[in-house]
């Protein structure tokens, strides 16, 4: 059961160990083992992209800059903990990732009213707000020489609507850090 | 950006409107580790890819296989699957992989096999794809969404769908490839300091390293690990960030050299001995 050797010690470890030349040390029945420490890259979410409380007025757009400026245009009004969203990436002591964020220059994420109950045939099209121009505080992640660990935070732009429809908005947004 | 002082804009919502409603901040799920973080394959064969929830709650996770080239800043961008050229089609096709989701318990790893088996007449060179690890988002339960929405207002649920992508190389027949380095120099974005070097590649393959900068003493300054040029790119720039302290140390003539990963042998690729201006 190499494999289940092998996770045991990744979630014990962080760390992947397989005894990759088992084999050759049966045949020549000399024991050498060798260990194979795996490179790793993890990722975690540290805080939320929040816009903060908003009442619709006429519209208008609320940004929430990946510096943790917050702006807003229109009649709407913005309060409230308006925050980027924050990420640890953890990899090896000096090792270099890339952020990728939305591509919104073919459209943009789209959030729908979450209510089951909304009938199109009689209410109209489902209401969505639009978020775009994501961006994050740095593109290139260069983790710390000693402890591996880099930051980095992300911003973007809510549309909001004139007399937009009360209720839950829901959408998701894709980030990813990529290894070269 | 002009701000209002937070409090004048809170009175101004709550006497005009009266109707400012709290957005739900997504809950953090789906914390991901993944290892290791490039596969390569010569000529075919089979690798696994160990993927660990490291977060505090149960998650699925999608894995997915994608498309990237690099630009010459070294960036990448997406190619989708119907504007893929043929060496990024043959990757594509060639490339096998399970299971495709998989749902975790916190601290729980699960190993993601993936083959690949070049077809005889492809021609020789390398063949990449990018496999892609995100968590699923958990869906809100009808009872949240009905909660949330009797409260009336204008509600926020944006939940971000957070992973990483590693690179996965198939390399079929001989491949060489060699770089070279030029023109380190500082630059300054806003207020950190970078060196930046043009790194150029020839050959059928990509080149893969650190970048480490010495002074003539042999102090080592900077490194970076991980910079590879990828095949469709014969030259790219790099930067990495330098504090003042290590700007101060790079005076007269620095060596910089791109090197293996020690872990593969470490060998010299290319080097360049210039001021740095």
């Amino acid at each position: 059961m190499r494999n289940s050797l092998r996770l045991a010690v990744v979630g014990a470890a962080l760390s992947a160990i397989s005894f990759a030349s088992a084999a050759n040390a049966a045949a020549t029945a000399t024991a050498t083992a060798t260990a194979e420490v795996l490179d790793t890259l993890s990722l975690a979410a540290d805080s939320a992209l929040d816009f903060g409380q908003i009442a619709a007025n006429t519209g208008g757009t609320v940004t929430v800059g990946s510096d943790g400026n917050a702006s807003k245009t229109g009649t709407l009004v913005s309060t409230g903990t308006r925050a980027p969203a924050g990420f640890t990436v953890t990899g090896s002591a000096g090792a270099t990732v890339l952020v990728s964020l939305p591509d919104t220059s073919a459209g943009p994420v789209v959030l729908s009213l979450n209510d089951p109950s909304w009938d199109v045939g009689v209410q109209g099209p489902l209401p969505t707000m639009e978020l775009d121009s994501f961006e994050s505080d740095i593109t290139d992640v260069a983790l710390s020489a000693t402890t591996g660990q880099g930051t980095f935070k992300v911003g973007g732009t809510l549309t909001v609507g004139s007399a937009q429809h009360p209720g839950v908005y829901n959408g998701t947004f894709d980030v990813s850090v990529e290894y070269q | 950006m002009s701000q209002f002082p937070r409090f004048r804009r809170a009175l101004f919502g709550l006497a005009a409107l009266g109707s400012v409603l709290t957005a739900v901040p997504a809950q953090a799920q789906g914390d991901l580790l993944v290892a290791p973080t490039r596969v390569v394959m010569n000529g075919g064969g089979s690798a696994e890819v160990v993927l660990s929830n490291i977060g505090s709650a149960p998650a699925t996770y999608r894995i997915t296989v994608e498309l990237r080239r690099m630009d010459a800043e070294g960036d990448f961008s997406d190619v989708a699957e119907e504007s893929a050229n043929a060496v990024e089609r043959a990757a594509l096709d060639m490339i096998r992989y399970a299971p495709r989701r998989i749902t975790l318990l916190p601290g729980q790893p699960q190993a993601v096999r993936i083959s690949a088996r070049p077809a005889p007449d492809l021609p020789d060179g390398e063949y990449r794809v990018h496999m892609g690890f995100r968590a699923i988002p958990a869906a809100m339960t009808p009872e949240e969404a009905a909660k949330e929405a009797a409260a009336g207002g204008l509600s926020i649920r944006l939940t971000p769908v957070y992973g990483i992508t590693i690179p996965v190389f198939v390399r079929k027949g001989r491949l060489e490839a060699s770089a070279a380095l030029a023109n380190p120099r500082f630059v300054k974005d806003g207020e950190q300091t970078f060196v930046e070097l043009d790194m150029s590649r020839t050959g059928q393959r990509s080149v893969f390293g650190m970048v480490e900068g010495k002074t003539a003493r042999g102090e080592a300054v900077f490194q970076q690990r991980g910079i590879a040029i990828y095949p469709e790119v014969t030259q790219r720039k790099l930067r990495v960030p330098v504090t003042p302290e290590q700007q101060a140390k790079l005076t007269g003539p620095i060596r910089i050299e791109y090197r293996e990963l020690p872990e593969n042998g470490g060998q010299l690729i290319a080097e360049v001995t210039s001021a740095i201006r």
